[in-house]
């Protein structure tokens, strides 16, 4: 039996492969440079390698390959990769310091804040358009900080959580949409942040939002055995010595950068941040210190892939990228409340 | 050593222990009985310093709990709630967190940590246990897995809220059997117990507990000398000699 036999057979019954994060690891960082490679070849204008080759050669400004290249294709996926491993590491984040699994940054109100900002801006404030990272951070923490707070003062209970992330979602999409009611011309597309993509994303609208994603990513990183200890509740992470009210903080923070900064740029994606920490942890275990670099590694994977079915599904047509991630996170959140409610009843 | 002077203690402002002083005696097991809502856990809470007091004093090692950080807290104190999140990890990774208070900026385990963790997964008899998944142990056994995690932090006092709080007879007696041993290893031990008989028969001082006071803190011969045991119960106690050696103790309720 070669290595995938060995590989696949392992996937299959989901055993043992949890002890190998290094294989995986090795297949999806092997899936992140496919990915990498047609998002720049594919479209609706096909590139090939020799012309990659030259672009990065030999380059010619002039020549429709290296404008596409340049201009489009690296730019949208720098943006895949960074909205994949973004939302998926705040999801993670969020599932772990909420002790929800239902959490995820749309679930709980997060993008809804962030959305609410960036209207605001785009509305009111045109010529700031430049801060919307900024924006969208500050809604993004507003309502994270809101949802804590209410399901807090209701119980805690991880319902609460999600009912609340629902009630405060449709209130401030109430907002939204009074805005744009009242302001219809304002300088985004409305439609098309709604649902989420990457077309027409440059390098202007991710560099500014680089700035929040990184540091962000490697705070979460560095942190993300503290989650392991928060998972324990916080009267026992306490006594084991951690200040959990300031971790917890920071945690929220960081979610709060991460999905207001890839909102920023690439509108309302849903169910990245629900489906890709669940996927790591089938494939790794529930170990955080792994949980966290791996969902920010499949959730580029997974992006970058989407992104590329968004594409090719109706070509020469593009579809936005939101919409086959919320084909596919419907039935997957639904599949979760079955999972707990067998679990509930079976023990 | 921990002790507490005239210390008033509660939530959202709201006394519910009122003039507590009391002071666990090195190398001791103490256990705290009385009705619910008398105040046990939250005298355990205040004492371990997870509750910050309304008023008075808890002293750590004769110096005020607020002046230690909380690591140094959690060097000395460990504490074992009763409701707990039980997480999806294996025991081995459990235990490897009570060593958390030990670990750098870095989060990663030393030698020092991973010996700490093997011995106390032995001490528990827990070492084949160690790739379990502790969401998938029974009840017992995963009391165990807490407590190596409490042995793993490696602190003089340990406190435990109801530990052996819905577990059968035999899991009962083999974790009292654990906190015998650990007081053998000069551990300060202060417990919450339901159980009136295990709370007399394995304490060496009680503490007695109604509406937020403390009435009596003396072995458990006095206790049941004094009478209060029944009163603040209302039940008829009789102890019971076993085997010529041992006493239990008997409830009924009283008729009037």
């Amino acid at each position: 039996m070669n290595i995938w036999q060995k590989f696949f057979t392992r996937i299959s019954s989901g055993k043992d492969i949890r002890k190998h994060p290094v294989i995986i690891a090795a297949v999806f960082l092997g899936l992140l440079v496919l990915g990498v490679f047609l998002s720049i070849t594919m479209g609706s204008v096909r590139i090939t390698i020799s012309e990659i080759l030259s672009v990065l050669f030999r380059p010619d400004p002039s020549s429709m390959a290296y404008r596409i290249i340049t201009y489009i294709r690296v730019p949208r996926t720098i943006a895949a990769v960074l909205a994949g491993s973004g939302l998926s590491v705040a999801g993670a984040v969020l599932q772990s310091v909420l002790n929800n699994s239902l959490a995820s940054p749309n679930v709980i109100g997060v993008n809804a804040g962030s959305g609410l900002f960036v209207i605001l801006i785009a509305a009111l404030f045109p010529s700031y358009i430049m801060f919307t990272p900024v924006a969208a951070f500050i809604g993004a923490m507003l309502a994270i900080l809101l949802v804590y707070f209410i399901a807090k003062l209701t119980g805690a209970s991880r319902m609460a959580v999600v009912l609340s992330g629902i009630a405060v979602s449709s209130f401030i999409g109430a907002i939204s949409d009074t805005i744009l009611t009242i302001w219809p011309d304002t300088a985004i597309n409305h439609v098309h942040f709604a649902v989420g993509g990457f077309s027409g994303v440059t390098m202007d609208h991710i560099g500014f939002s680089l700035w929040f994603i990184i540091p962000a990513l490697i705070t979460a990183f560095i942190l993300s055995y503290d989650l392991n200890i928060l998972s324990l509740g916080d009267e026992t992470a306490r006594s084991l010595g951690m200040k959990a009210g300031l971790i917890r903080f920071i945690f929220l923070t960081t979610a709060a950068l991460l999905a207001g900064s890839v909102i920023s740029f690439a509108g309302l994606l849903g169910f990245i941040g629900l489906i890709v920490p669940h996927a790591a942890r089938f494939l790794i275990g529930h170990n955080n210190r792994l949980v966290v670099p791996f969902s920010a590694l499949l959730g580029s994977v997974f992006t970058l892939f989407c992104d590329l079915l968004a594409r090719v599904l109706f070509a020469p047509y593009e579809i936005p990228v939101g919409i086959i991630m919320s084909f596919l996170g419907g039935p997957f959140f639904i599949y979760l409340l079955f999972r707990q409610r067998k679990r509930r009843v079976y023990g | 050593m921990v002790s507490l002077q005239n210390v008033s203690s509660g939530y959202n402002g709201q006394e519910i222990i009122k003039d507590a002083s009391i002071s666990f005696e090195k190398g001791t097991i103490t256990t705290i009985i009385g009705k619910n809502g008398s105040g046990k856990t939250t005298l355990l809470r205040t004492a371990s310093g997870l509750l910050k007091a309304l008023s008075g004093k808890v002293l750590l090692n004769g110096r005020n709990i607020k002046e230690h950080s909380s690591n140094e807290i959690a060097r000395q104190i460990s504490f074992l709630p009763q409701t707990r999140i039980t997480p999806e990890i294996s025991v081995y990774n459990l235990v490897m967190h009570g060593r958390f208070p030990y670990m750098g900026f870095t989060r990663i385990s030393q030698e020092k940590d991973k010996k700490a963790v093997e011995d106390a997964l032995a001490k528990m008899g827990l070492a084949e246990y160690r790739d379990r998944n502790i969401q998938t142990l029974s009840g017992g056994e995963r009391q165990k897995a807490y407590l190596a995690m409490v042995l793993a932090q490696d602190t003089d006092i340990i406190f435990l809220d109801e530990a052996i709080t819905y577990l059968d007879i035999n899991h009962q007696f083999e974790i009292l059997n654990i906190i015998l041993q650990l007081k053998k290893m000069g551990k300060t031990l202060v417990m919450v117990l339901h159980d009136l008989n295990s709370a007399l028969t394995y304490s060496d001082r009680i503490c007695l507990m109604d509406k937020g006071r403390i009435i009596l803190y003396a072995s458990s011969e006095k206790i049941v000398e004094s009478r209060e045991l029944e009163r603040v119960f209302h039940v008829n106690c009789c102890p019971v000699a076993m085997d010529g050696e041992s006493t239990q103790y008997v409830f009924t309720l009283k008729k009037d």
